[in-house]
């Protein structure tokens, strides 16, 4: 299911949170209407963990992962690191990384098996990613964006791009990442998906702004309707067992 | 400025050379400038959502990269692409807006390119390199070197080839006046942007820019006006020949000014003179005219092509104002003249067509190439101008030379003229000064000891009484050293000379206070520069002149950097009037014992407090000051610091405090002594505080460490905060002022005193000086004014009474009256 939210009176709650399938990070706000949305949410499956990136609230943008692991910027100070080790299940491997392009969840768009990321990455961030988020690494551009964390948000089960991306392309990154993708807006009309929504296998938030129509496509593409016991033990299954045990 | 050879040009009348000008001519790439937008829009290839979505997504199985052009069997092939260099190099080329490059293409150049990926080595430069190196499909060398050639001076880089999609490099360029084309012949050839478009109707393809062009030769209908300053002149051209033409001069500039009368009168404030309403009239004439001029040629504008335009923005409304304007706003025709005009003549008409009709052929385009590239290598310019400075700055040198040498020839005359004066120049005594430095160094080094020797003696120093007393002591000491620089001073035959005079002067009364009037010598010493050698040279010769007594004044005035300068100069008199000697060493070895003092202070805090204590109590004091050092007190030097030293119970921190030593309390407390501890009498360390400073102090230590002892039991105050701080520093300025205040109004009272003292005593030593007669006729003076001067109570007017004193009176027989009134009243009386 979906649900719209706002984080502090803004709609970009991307760029304010983490979700992936294991865990859930949320920027430390100054009311805790948005923790506990979340923490209501996913707080009986999924670690839901108040945190920041440099004392930024930006953590969204600054850091990107899935249920394998979490890469946060190198500036990340190491009490914070501390912090999320200390509260991210052991599973989950988490690696500060080097990288000029420090805002690591723009340009880093991925699932549990894929991750679309800039072009201008270093080789050896690429090769960090391949090995903490054990995913296949594509350095790709949505719709000549190189920004492809800000302008696509994928999960397992599919993936949002940005609405000038053309069906060709659409086709060709769908057979890439092996996920249906559609092209969508999300906060009325907005193309910034990355910062306006937050996906995991089983839930989605979206900016307060985003219209019924926005909602019901994101509910198809990610199959956030279908929560169906059947689905559960089959399509959900890699995802929920982690986290339950 | 090299151009290329084979530049030529032809009129676009010339038909058939025009033809051979422009046969297939298509856009060059060596554009001055870039208009891209006019001519490449790239299709838009947004897709928009599509409305009937399907109603379930699926996973696409396009095995194809559209980036690279190429279709893969299998989903490894796929993932293998992604990792390629080859597809990262044309996302790379997409993303700066370049077409991609074939796999063939990206292999031969692979070698070149080391690393097209990571964001570490993408500087700018680099991408330029891959730009330039990037293996374009139809790649041949020389069209590699021309887009080279066209993107390094910033020129406008389109395609060749007839699609139109490589030029979206944007660049908001300048729009040139000139526009170039490549011919059949490889040449570039180039006509003035303006005859073929103006700047709201520019061709949006390459074909209809061409077909444009082409068009020229044979619709070559034009009208060209010019106006400016009173003058108008207008022609139309069919091809090379004039239909019609016409010009005006109307008087509308005034000479010195130089612009037209609207211009002035828009500016406000219009003068009324006669000239200016000449003007006035002959502009709204000289407009009246064009206008009327213009409708009569309508059907030759009308079928112009063009209408080259050159008017001010105050001569618009000739053509565009008035009820039927010969021009409509936003006609495509009308175009601005892109050149510079001179004034507006039938000549400069003929010229206006000659330079727009004209193809310029600027030779081949290899010709071009090269030919920039060469212009770009050379500096000549730079160079000359170098060479041109240096040779400046050369003559500058040789001026400078000569200067110095006429100066110091100057300087020589000045010194030979003036011999033996030494008391006037001041560069002969610096001369002499200079002799006399190796002594004065000698001396200096005596000073550095007694230093020394002062600060041994001050170790043991408590209170300023002591101070005084040891003073006195050196002073004494000192003297046998002084004795030994009057060796040294001696041996020098010019002053020995002058101190022999000395010696023979009067000694005037011993007097070695400070407030002596500045003596001639010391306002010398100042003009001598504050060259303190000069200065005490100077004073000291001057000084043996005036006086004795006037050389302390001069020394310690001047405060030298070698004090003891005093003594060399007192040297000989040590003898005569030791005592005085005395005294004088002593005052000057008093800046001694201050900064010794004060070193003792910085250095050696420690001491202040072993002054009550006997050795045992001293080594333990150092442990406490090693303990110090890390600032983690163990229980024994606790107790130690809180001991009670002597029998007044006083600790460490009252004797701190009592010396006003505000960093070694800071530094106790620190330690761990106790500020609570109160010494027999039952008071605190806080109560014992030299100054206001080692108050604040103890406030400052509490303010850091608010936790750490007792304050109320030490009787430390909280600390100020800023606001109170503020309060008490404006009450402090407050009581300040008023205090100056008081004094200033004791001053003004005790001056006037002094005064009235001072009158009485004049007046005393008057009467005291006169003599015996004199006293006597003043004595009768006086008695005589008394009688003369009856007492005021007895003026008063005879009838009412009121006083007379300073009146006139009316008098008759022996009565006296304040007022006519009165008078009469006193006759009709009976």
């Amino acid at each position: 299911m979906a649900l719209r939210t706002q984080f502090e009176s803004n709609n970009d709650i991307g760029v304010f949170c983490k979700l992936t399938n294991a865990y859930c990070l949320v920027a430390i706000g100054g009311s805790e209407n948005f923790y506990s949305l979340f923490e209501g949410e996913l707080g009986d499956a999924i670690p839901v963990v108040h945190s920041s990136i440099n004392g930024c609230r930006i953590l969204g943008s600054l850091a990107a992962g899935n249920r394998h692991g979490l890469l946060v910027p190198n500036f990340t100070t190491d009490q914070e690191l501390q912090h999320i080790r200390n509260s991210l299940p052991d599973s989950v491997k988490i690696q500060r990384i080097e990288e000029k392009l420090s805002a690591l969840g723009n340009v880093i768009s991925c699932n549990d098996y894929v991750a679309l990321v800039h072009p201008d990455l270093d080789k050896e961030t690429e090769e960090i990613i391949a090995d903490v988020l054990k995913v296949e690494v594509f350095r790709q551009t949505v719709a000549d964006n190189v920004l492809v964390g800000t302008y696509s948000v994928i999960s397992n089960q599919g993936g949002l791009v940005h609405p000038k991306t053309s069906v060709q392309e659409q086709n060709e990154l769908s057979s890439l990442l092996q996920v249906p993708l559609v092209a969508g807006t999300v906060n009325r009309g907005s193309d910034v998906l990355g910062g306006g929504m937050v996906v995991n296998d089983w839930c989605a938030f979206c900016g307060l702004d985003t219209t019924t129509a926005e909602l019901s496509v994101i509910e198809k593409v990610f199959k956030l309707s279908e929560g169906q016991p059947a689905a559960i033990a089959t399509e959900m299954r890699d995802s929920l067992v982690d986290s339950l045990t | 400025m090299e151009m290329p050879k084979r530049q030529s040009s032809c009129s676009l009348t010339d038909k058939s050379k025009a033809w051979k000008y422009l046969a297939g001519i298509k856009l060059s790439s060596l554009q001055p400038n870039k208009v891209t937008e006019d001519f490449y829009e790239e299709p838009e290839d947004c897709v928009p959502v599509d409305k009937s979505e399907p109603e379930v997504y699926t996973v696409s199985n396009a095995m194809v990269c559209s980036l690279c052009d190429c279709i893969f069997e299998d989903r490894h092939q796929q993932k293998a692409h992604y990792r390629l260099d080859w597809h990262r190099f044309n996302l790379k080329q997409r993303i700066m807006g370049l077409k991609s490059v074939s796999e063939e293409a990206f292999s031969q150049q692979a070698d070149d390119v080391s690393s097209i990926s990571g964001s570490g080595d993408s500087s700018s430069s680099d991408d330029e390199d891959e730009v330039d190196m990037s293996p374009v499909s139809r790649g041949s060398d020389q069209a590699r070197g021309r887009r080279k050639k066209a993107s390094s001076i910033h020129k406008y880089d389109s395609d060749d080839d007839d699609d139109n999609d490589a030029g979206k490099e944007r660049e908001n360029g300048r729009r040139c006046p000139r526009i170039y084309f490549d011919n059949d012949d490889e040449e570039v050839v180039s006509v003035y942007r303006c005859i073929i478009h103006g700047k709201r109707e520019a061709p949006t393809t390459h074909t209809e820019l061409i077909s444009r062009t082409l068009g020229l030769l044979t619709n070559q209908k034009w009208a060209i006006m010019l106006t400016g300053g009173g003058h108008f002149a207008a022609a139309v051209y069919d091809g090379p020949e004039v239909i019609e033409h016409k010009t005006f001069h109307r008087y509308t500039v005034r000479a010195k000014r130089g612009t037209v009368q609207s211009v002035r009168d828009s500016q406000g404030n219009a003068p009324k003179s006669g000239g200016a309403s000449i003007r006035r009239y002959n502009e709204a004439a000289l407009n009246q005219e064009v206008q009327n001029l213009l409708t009569s040629w309508k059907d030759h504008l009308d079928s112009c092509s063009r209408i080259f335009l050159r008017v001010p923005t105050y001569n618009k409304a000739m053509f565009y104002g008035g009820k039927s304007p010969a021009l409509v706003k936003g006609d495509d025709r009308v175009v601005t003249i892109p050149f510079a005009t001179r004034r507006a003549t039938f000549k400069e008409l003929k010229r206006v067509w000659e330079v727009l009709a004209t193809i310029e052929s600027h030779g081949t385009i290899s010709d071009i190439t090269t030919a920039m590239a060469s212009r770009k290598e050379k500096k000549v310019w730079k160079k000359g101008k170098k060479s041109l400075q240096e040779n400046e700055k050369q003559v500058l040198d040789e001026e400078d030379a000569s200067l110095e040498v006429i100066l110091s020839r100057l300087e020589k005359q000045s010194l030979e003229e003036e011999p033996a004066d030494n008391s006037t120049s001041v560069k002969m005594e610096e001369k002499k000064n200079e002799k006399d430095d190796e002594e004065v160094d000698d001396i200096e080094l005596h000073e550095e000891e007694v230093i020394t020797s002062t600060n041994h003696l001050k170790e043991y120093e408590t209170t300023p009484k002591k101070q005084r007393r040891r003073k006195k002591k050196i002073s004494e000491k000192r003297i046998p050293q002084t004795d030994s620089t009057k060796e040294h001073f001696d041996r020098e035959p010019s002053k020995t000379k002058n101190t022999s005079s000395d010696d023979a002067n009067p000694i005037p009364s011993v007097d070695n206070k400070d407030n002596i009037p500045p003596s001639k010598g010391d306002v010398r010493g100042v003009t001598a520069g504050m060259d303190s050698h000069a200065g005490s040279c100077q004073s000291s010769d001057d000084s043996h002149k005036v006086g004795l007594g006037n050389k302390n004044s001069v020394e310690s005035r001047f405060n030298l950097p070698e004090p003891l300068n005093s003594t060399t100069v007192f040297n000989e008199d040590t003898q005569n009037n030791p005592s005085r000697a005395e005294t004088v060493e002593g005052r000057s070895s008093k800046p001694d014992l201050l900064t010794a003092s004060k070193f003792d202070e910085a250095n050696v805090p420690f001491q202040h407090k072993q002054v009550p204590e006997d050795d045992s109590e001293v080594s333990e004091d150092k442990a406490v000051r090693d303990s110090k050092d890390h600032d983690k007190p163990s229980p024994g030097v606790l107790k130690f610091l809180n001991k009670p030293l002597d029998d007044m119970g006083y600790s460490f921190l009252h004797v701190a405090a009592e010396d006003g030593q505000g960093s070694v309390l800071y530094r106790l407390m620190e330690c761990g002594a106790d500020p609570g501890v109160k010494s027999k009498k039952g008071k605190p360390a806080f109560g014992c505080s030299f100054d206001r400073k080692t108050r604040e102090e103890f406030r400052s230590f509490r303010s850091d460490h608010p936790e750490r002892y007792d304050y109320e039991r030490a009787q430390i105050p909280v600390p100020l905060t800023e606001e109170q701080e503020k309060e008490k520093a404006a009450k402090q300025a407050e009581r300040k002022r008023n205090a100056r205040k008081a004094k200033r109004l004791k001053e003004k009272e005790q001056k006037e005193v002094k005064e009235v003292e001072r009158k009485e005593n004049e007046k005393k030593e008057w009467y005291a000086n006169l003599s015996e007669r004199e006293k006597r006729a003043l004595a009768a003076e006086k008695r005589f004014a008394q009688q003369v001067t009856p007492t005021s109570d007895m003026q008063r007017c005879w009838i009412c009474g009121s006083s007379l004193a300073g009146k006139a009176p009316f008098s008759y027989m022996d009565f006296k009256f304040c007022s006519m009134p009165c008078l009469k009243k006193h006759k009709q009386q009976p």
